[in-house]
């Protein structure tokens, strides 16, 4: 059965380096590490399996290729680079970003080796819609960026209009939009609706949980009504929060859509073929029985995505799935949702480039 | 039948079995009465006019002010207004037996000030529900309102109270920040435990510090406002487990009011899958999140959130063990309201009488197995 990870973070193996890929007046200027103050990981960020001595771990194209495809056996991975926190000055938010952007299609893109079972991600400022959508026009059409990434992080919900040109992008290219937690510091919210908690399982728990403010906003702000083609993936994992939450925006939303005519059909009706989740390590209910019923109730088996998040300390193996998954379900999850969503089903099937793919 | 002639034929009837525990009704003052028991401290909040504070407006709003609307009092009269009135619709009609009432109301940005607030609502509710006249019939429970962002004034209002009678539970507001699992509220849930009363914690969606503070920025409207309201709850039962709340009060019981519940069974997962993967971060928390969601913590039914296809729901209810975690609910007089003879079609039969009734007298003190008996009331089933 072919796998597609369809969440693996890269970064710039350093400073100097990611620096050489700005211009001035942003290359001189200060900015976070990737590393998270407040809320980084007792113990360190990453498996220590996907470290080595003197790399920064998802930083080495073969390192990591070997690692995943031949040492866990993935076909395709879709790289999504982590950058540097939000910005409050725009300008330079964007310029980070594009120098990922540049460092993505150079190194890992366009590997002379690997470069084929590689797919990646624009990463985008919401915050700076120009910039953005230059840099979406930039690499829209480079044959190996599939989607377009975004902070889950923000000051304002993403069905609010200022993001709409955004999805109007995304929508015309083509491309999905992943919303996934941005890492290193910046100006971002306190990670709960109560405020900054005390220990990192509790942040750890509640992070994800955020793509649930705006699914729902986007939900009745109509952004799925006035764009068709948009699709969105939530990218932390936790997709099971959706089954409890939209049987809740279905029920208490309905009297409510008086006040809001630009969507106007039931909120659970605009999750197909719009809302898709990276499926990681701690999603569902484990190795039990009901894990097959959950993973099909609210049309999940055709939402989620395996994604391992590696080099991250929750790297998921796709090793460990529940068991009581049907081969249908397994598959979907594995690939055949991720294909279809990216459009890699011939990639996949071994047509063209696949045949030369050289096992390291 | 008219009410008056039950009311009369109240007296000298026998006892009748309690059915249905409803763990959240709303009573509010009649205009005026509350600041005849202000406290001094508490006049801040009272300084100046106020007109309708509404923000996250239901629907209808401008008709129905988000109440049933059957429920105003007629010849004027907010519903929850009239002890008589709500102990008609809902116990004679819907046959909610015991009403645990929870009354919510204006709030101030100072702790103290809130806490004199709190002192007025307690002395109201004791003097106009609790009281001979207007509980007659013995079926409102009384909650001991307290203001959490004061946590000492809260545990002084609690010594006050706790040997009331009808008093049944501790109420607070959801929203103030940090979550429970700070120390600086361990004298509030010393209180709670010392007495034996549940801490009962409800929505109030007022401003800034009593609303919660979506870390990515504000719904628009009611329905993506109050759905994921249910965060705040989340957050708290995660911030109660993962900061050991219940390690340091092992007897401690709490009760999240109108915070719907289905995501409890996701979440529940989600916790133990953490927990598992970072014991050693949190070495004060033994035991896997889960268990302390089942022995602890409690949730309402009303807002009962349901899937086109109720099966599901049946499943999730057995999944997450509901007879263990779940007590009835009905929230009048709100436009929200749920029938107890309606909640009970979605609920498995054999947990009926553990959420209808069972867990509620287990949960809260001073609720009765047995109530004066109304002829005519309504037998929930």
């Amino acid at each position: 059965m072919p796998i597609i990870d369809a969440s693996v973070h890269v970064f710039f193996p350093g400073n100097g380096d990611l620096r050489g890929f700005m211009h001035e007046p942003y290359k001189s200027r200060g900015f976070p590490d990737y590393e998270m103050d407040w809320y980084g990981a007792p113990g360190g960020e990453y498996v220590t399996w996907a470290q080595r001595d003197g790399m920064y771990p998802g930083s080495d194209p073969d390192f990591t290729a070997r690692q995943l495809f031949s040492e866990r056996k993935i076909d395709l991975a879709i790289l999504h680079p982590m950058t540097r926190g939000m910005m409050p000055d725009r300008h330079l938010g964007t310029a980070l970003a594009a120098a990922h952007n540049e460092m993505l299609a150079r190194r890992w893109l366009e590997h002379d080796t690997y470069g084929e079972r590689f797919r990646g991600t624009i990463r985008v400022v919401p915050d700076d819609i120009d910039g953005a959508l230059k840099e979406i026009e930039r690499w829209k059409d480079h044959p190996r960026m599939v989607q377009i990434g975004i902070p889950l992080q923000s000051h304002a919900l993403y069905g609010k209009p200022q993001f709409w040109p955004l999805w109007e992008a995304a929508a015309d290219a083509g491309l999905p939009v992943a919303v996934h937690t941005e890492v290193g510091s910046g100006i971002d919210n306190a990670p709960t609706p109560s405020g900054v908690p005390r220990t990192y399982p509790h942040y750890f728990t509640f992070m994800a949980l955020n793509y649930v403010y705006h699914l729902m906003n986007m939900i009745a702000e109509g952004v799925f009504e006035r764009y068709r083609d948009l699709r969105i993936v939530f990218a932390d994992g936790a997709g099971d929060m959706v089954t409890p939450f939209i049987w809740r925006m279905d029920t208490f939303g309905r009297p409510h859509l008086e006040q809001t005519p630009w969507a106007p059909e039931m909120p659970g009706d605009y999750l197909p073929g719009h809302v898709y989740f990276i499926h990681g390590s701690m999603d569902g209910p484990g190795d039990r029985p009901e894990a097959s019923e959950w993973l099909r109730m609210t049309g999940k088996e055709d939402m989620v995505m395996f994604g391992s998040s590696y080099p991250h300390w929750h790297a998921a193996d796709h090793r460990e799935l529940p068991s009581a998954w049907t081969g249908e379900q397994r598959e979907k999850v594995l690939s055949g949702n991720a294909a279809k969503l990216y459009g890699l089903q011939d990639a996949l099937t071994g047509g063209g480039s696949r045949k030369q793919v050289t096992h390291p | 039948m008219t009410f008056s002639e039950i009311r009369e034929r109240a007296a000298g009837t026998g006892q009748a079995p309690v059915r249905v525990v409803d763990s959240d009704v709303h009573p509010v003052p009649k205009p005026g009465m509350l600041v005849e028991y202000l406290p001094e401290a508490g006049r801040k909040a009272f300084d100046h006019k106020i007109g309708d504070t509404i923000f996250y407006d239901a629907p209808d709003y401008a008709h129905a002010k988000a109440m049933r609307v059957d429920a105003f009092v007629p010849g004027g009269g907010f519903p929850g207004s009239d002890p008589d009135l709500a102990f008609r619709q809902l116990v004679v009609e819907a046959g909610s037996d015991v009403g645990i009432l929870e009354p919510g109301g204006r709030s101030h940005f100072l702790p103290e000030v809130n806490s004199a607030i709190m002192t007025a609502v307690n002395h109201w509710i004791d003097n106009h529900w609790l009281d001979k006249t207007n509980n007659w019939h013995g079926r409102w429970r009384g909650s001991i309102c307290a203001s959490i962002d004061d946590p000492r004034g809260t545990a002084r209002e609690i010594e006050y109270w706790a040997g009331h009678p009808y008093m049944s539970q501790i109420l607070i507001k959801a929203e103030p920040r940090p979550a429970w699992g700070d120390p600086k509220y361990d004298p509030v849930w010393a209180a709670a435990v010392k007495h034996d009363l549940p801490v009962s914690c409800h929505l109030s969606r007022s401003r800034h510090e009593e609303l919660p503070m979506p870390p990515v920025g504000f719904p628009s409207y009611n329905h993506d406002f109050m759905v994921t309201y249910s965060l705040l709850a989340a957050n708290q039962v995660q911030s109660l487990i993962f900061d050991g709340v219940f390690e340091r009060f092992p007897t401690l019981k709490i009760i999240l009011v109108e915070h719907a519940f289905t995501w409890i069974l996701p979440l529940m997962w989600r916790m133990d899958a953490v927990w598992a993967a970072r014991k050693s971060d949190v070495p004060h928390v033994r035991r896997k999140p889960s268990d302390y969601v089942k022995d602890h913590i409690w949730f309402t039914t009303q807002p009962l959130d349901y899937p086109e296809d109720k099966l599901e729901l049946t499943n999730a209810l057995e999944w997450m063990e509901a007879d263990k975690i779940l007590l009835f609910s009905s929230d009048y007089p709100h436009w929200t309201f749920d029938d107890p003879r309606w909640v009970i079609k979605h609920i498995p039969e054999r947990m009926r009488t553990a959420i209808m009734r069972d867990n509620g007298i287990a949960v809260y003190k001073n609720v009765p197995q047995t109530v004066p008996a109304i002829e005519g009331q309504t037998i929930a089933y």
